[in-house]
């Protein structure tokens, strides 16, 4: 027998467990079941409700199973008449004033109350009294709350305090007075929030879109992965008659252990939206025209074999592997190599350095192990909700956190050391702390460190001792990175960084596919398999060049590309092929032919997440109106276009298994942290009088289907960036006032109009924009006050 | 708020006494001069703890507001909502019963012409819910004027004690 294991029985099993578990962990490792509100596998132990009584032999009084620790020889029975008296009166105590509303309650049918009150309650209740109300607290637009059915089992509190990192609610007033919320009402802004309405054994937290909706028996449960971020968070799809209904986690314990973001809980809530693309419409005589399938499909051939190799094609980043298998493989038979999901990137400088595939350079589990971490260009919780989950696990096992970002954030984590500099000057920074690591630990630094130059002091020591000291350093670079224009510097940096420290390097990349997208060769350097082909042009290209045919799938390049402005421009002049879930106003202008395309939770087919885990998911739901499931679009296109045989799938798992043949088999390998090949740098920009523009990707704002949920839209995240956010003292130069009408005028005609707000987390020289605003993700503007006569 | 937010709110002699508190703790266990802090802001501001001098109180002890609102509304001895400056609260447990603590309570409703539970209409005496026992039997009947015992009370010693207060 293992030292550190203890032998016990319970219920008359001898069972072997470590010291330090509690019984409850043993009996449910064991499979035999012990009632329970309040205690939850993934959240502090509180022992509060206590619903998990049971008999420990030689102790005179039931002890809470939850929270006693086992011993050696310990022997628990947790049905005995002791145990089960205890078990009875608790839950008497519990109903005293629970309502009896449950026939319209909609936890009712899986309501953990309901259950146990089966097995435990008694049949007729002996409280004659008046049960007590508790009036209900309005705390944003996600979460129902009904709070007179409130048990106070507080796992609302601490999963918000645990997995969301902050305290947003607690249970105010004593004995009968007591209730949960946030005493001064205000709305609970964790983008973890969600997962309150999981962990409530009641009916008090429930979840709003889904209020009145359906009951959980008449649901269909179906297998899905998040399409919001990179990290492909488990989801089942809960829907009825053929209708998704509701988004629930899927416990994965490598991923997202049993939680959710709220963007992949409510998005959902979009597929709804009024602009759904239903039916295949064609241009004709300068009109948008409904017509059938097989005419949608011919004039789309035509127009992707008109332009031929001077096809520019630009999927989603969240298109299923599949789908982006199939769709390179029709383009490349047309003669085209110009196809990329990099919508959101501007620097392509070191493509040919490239690993396999863009990766996290490691397992998630590898983040939430290391004992420092680095955060680069990243509003992490935000951009990634659960990767932000996990470095808060970090933190909470003794790991220093790190960040160096170009403008403030409150990542919501235990921040030891911060650093923020103008994004301007984002690459130099970056070169400076690289320059100190490698001094501290005494290395010699690669020739290409000596372009940048060394114009401004940088004070990095805290930062640089604790990486020298770490064993297990992990250098992450986020989205802010992955977008801005010298992204190609600062992957190199990074890398060099982890390499310094002996630790780890990751890139978050933007949409849930990215990694899928070197493998299924739907980026204009790699084939099938991540292979290197002759490169054809990156999304950028595509739209600087003015191709004579667009093919354009999942993507609002207005919103979902870095130059938004030029792709415009592009798509107005050259013949457009937009497979699309949803039609923007724009695209009525600018598209020839649109094909509609089954949404998220509508399809089936597999992704592969920043970790380099190939993940599969099922249809939920049938397709809206006459849309398709892209890879039987993509089936059809082939067989229009004359490839019979070629595309002559039957079923998506040929087309997978087609695909799995040229990757190799799982799992995958090569997403490396190392980064080759050789180009000339481009240094920082330098803080001058000049102002620069940079879009923040909002939370809620990344792809079409969050776009249009409306719960979503609804919350204080979504509306905190639809400003112009500026430095205090920028707009005191320029005497622009919080509130203020501005406009920000770029290159061009590119312009935007919109509400100012000072914040000093902005750095001077910089103004912070929303996606949509029709200027490019970063450029030089002039920002003038628009005179108050003027707006009308 | 941050911590200087905080302490231009609470003032310096409050901030001295709340250091005071943490110094008696160890260390990044601020959390536990919490109700000692409340206590001192509660006196030094009129009676009550509005909810900015909460925040200022979180704030400087590096605490989330709900933290602050949960020890503040759980605990008897803190006002959450205005009332008279000072506290006076009378026990009427059975050992100041039976020596006259609820003649001393009527007394001081009729003196004051308020009920339990409420203030002056000058803000100047808020008379607390009735108080269970402050474990000073020997001496009873007592009552309590700003957490500070007086006992042996007869109504001549209760019009005294009352007239003194500001």
């Amino acid at each position: 027998m293992n030292d550190n294991h203890v032998k016990l029985t319970i219920d008359g099993h001898l069972l072997e467990a470590p010291k330090g578990e509690t019984i409850i962990q043993v009996a449910d490792e064991a499979g035999i079941y012990i009632p329970r509100f309040c205690y939850h596998k993934h959240l502090p132990i509180v022992a509060n409700c206590r619903m998990c009584l049971v008999e420990v032999e030689g102790v005179g009084k039931p002890l809470p199973a939850c929270s006693t620790p086992i011993t050696e020889g310990m022997s628990v029975r947790t049905r005995s008449e002791h145990a089960t008296d205890a078990q009875r009166a608790t839950m008497e105590f519990l109903l005293i004033n629970h309502p009896l509303d449950c026939p319209v309650c909609d936890q009712g049918g899986e309501c953990e109350l309901q259950d146990l009150a089966l097995g435990f309650g008694r049949g007729v209740s002996r409280f004659t009294e008046t049960k007590r109300v508790v009036p209900d607290e309005q705390i944003g637009p996600l979460v129902q709350t009904s709070m007179t059915r409130c048990i106070y089992c507080t796992r609302c509190i601490r999963v918000l305090e645990e997995v969301g990192g902050r305290r947003e609610i607690g249970a105010t007033g004593r004995g009968e007075h007591m209730k949960i919320g946030t005493y001064i009402e205000h709305s609970i802004n964790s983008e973890l929030s969600g997962n309150i309405i999981d962990v409530c054994p009641v009916g008090a937290l429930n979840s709003a879109p889904f209020k009145m909706q359906a009951r959980g028996w008449e649901l269909l449960s179906h297998v899905t992965v998040s399409p919001h971020d990179c990290l492909g968070s488990n989801l089942y799809g809960h829907s009825l008659r053929g209708k998704l209904l509701r988004v629930v986690p899927r416990e994965n314990n490598s991923i997202n252990d049993t939680w959710i973001s709220d963007r992949d809980r409510f998005s959902y809530t979009g597929l709804t939206a009024s602009d759904r693309a239903r039916v295949p419409l064609i241009r004709r005589n300068g009109e948008l025209i409904q017509v059938e399938w097989e005419a949608a499909l011919e004039y789309a051939v035509g127009i992707l074999k008109k332009a031929g190799a001077d096809l520019g094609t630009i999927l989603s980043p969240s298109t299923t592997l599949e789908e982006m298998y199939l769709a390179q493989k029709l383009i490349r038979r047309l003669g085209s190599n110009n196809i990329d999901t990099r919508i959101r990137q501007h620097d392509f400088r070191d493509d040919v350095g490239d690993p396999r595939f863009p990766s996290l350079g490691g397992s998630i589990r590898e983040v939430s192990n290391a004992d420092a971490i680095l955060i680069i260009g990243s509003r992490l919780n935000k951009e990634v909700p659960i990767l932000g989950y996990q470095v808060r696990k970090a933190a909470r096992k003794g790991s220093t956190v790190m960040v160096l970002n170009p403008r403030r954030y409150d990542l919501v984590l235990p921040i030891s050391h911060e650093k923020i500099v103008s994004p301007q000057q984002l690459v130099n920074a970056v070169a400076a702390l690289v320059r100190a690591l490698a001094r501290e630990v005494n290395r010699s630094l690669p020739d290409f460190m000596s372009q940048f130059s060394l114009d401004k002091e940088y004070e990095f020591t805290p930062i640089v001792k604790r990486l020298a000291a770490a064993d297990r350093a992990y250098i992450i670079l986020g989205h802010i990175a992955v977008q801005h224009s010298s992204f190609a510097d600062l992957r190199r940096l990074g890398a060099l960084l982890a390499k310094l420290s002996d630790g780890r390097f990751g890139v978050i990349t933007e949409g849930s596919n990215q990694a899928g997208a070197y493998l299924a060769g739907a980026v204009p350097h790699r084939g099938p398999g991540g292979v290197p082909v002759m490169p054809g042009m990156t999304a950028r290209n595509m739209f600087e060049k003015h191709l004579p045919g667009y093919f354009i799938w999942s993507i609002e390049p207005e919103f979902d590309c870095w130059d938004g402005p030029a792709a415009r421009a592009a798509l107005d002049a050259g013949s457009v092929v937009a497979a699309v879930s949803f039609i923007t106003p724009a695209m009525r202008e600018y598209a020839d032919c649109i094909l509609p395309v089954a949404a998220f939770g509508e399809t089936s087919g597999s992704y592969v997440n920043v970790a380099g885990e190939l993940q599969h998911f099922n249809a939920a739901a049938i397709p809206m109106g006459e849309s398709r499931p892209g890879w039987k679009i993509l089936r059809a296109l082939g067989a229009e276009a004359g490839l019979v045989n070629e595309f002559s799938y039957a079923r998506l798992g040929e087309i997978h298994a087609e695909l799995m043949s040229s990757i190799g088999g799982t799992p995958l390998a090569g997403g490396d942290m190392e980064y080759s090949g050789n180009w000339e740098v481009k240094p920082g920009i330098p803080d001058n009088k000049n102002l620069h523009a940079f879009i923040e990707v909002g939370p809620y704002a990344g792809d079409p289907l969050v776009r249009r949920a409306e719960p979503l839209q609804q919350t204080e995240d979504a509306k905190h960036s639809g400003y112009a956010w500026i430095s205090p003292t920028d707009a005191r130069e320029l005497n622009i006032f919080d509130n203020q009408l501005v406009r920000i005028s770029g290159s061009g005609s590119n312009r935007a109009d919109l509400v100012a707000k000072l914040s000093k987390d902005v750095t001077r020289g910089s103004v912070w924009i929303p996606l949509g605003c029709g200027l490019p993700m970063h450029g030089q503007v002039m920002l003038s006050a628009i005179p108050v006569a003027a707006e009308a | 708020m941050n911590t200087e937010e905080a302490r231009a709110r609470l003032g310096q002699s409050v901030c001295d006494e709340i250091d005071s508190w943490i110094a008696k703790f160890p260390e990044k266990h601020s959390r536990s001069a919490s109700i000692a802090a409340l206590r001192a802001v509660q006196h030094a501001e009129g009676g009550y703890l509005s909810v900015e001098s909460m925040d200022a109180v979180a704030a400087y002890l590096d605490l989330e507001p709900i933290a602050i609102y949960e020890i503040a509304s759980f605990y008897s001895m803190l006002e959450t909502s205005p009332v008279g400056r000072h506290s006076v609260s009378v026990c009427t447990n059975i050992s100041c019963m039976l020596c006259g603590g609820e003649a001393i309570l009527s007394h001081i409703e009729r003196k004051l012409n308020i009920k339990v539970g409420e203030s002056t209409p000058d803000g100047r005496i808020f008379l607390k819910r009735e108080e269970e026992c402050l474990a000073a039997c020997t001496q009873a009947p007592m009552m309590m004027v700003d957490h500070v015992y007086y006992t042996n009370l007869t109504t001549e010693k209760v019009d005294q004690i009352l007239d003194n207060l500001e």
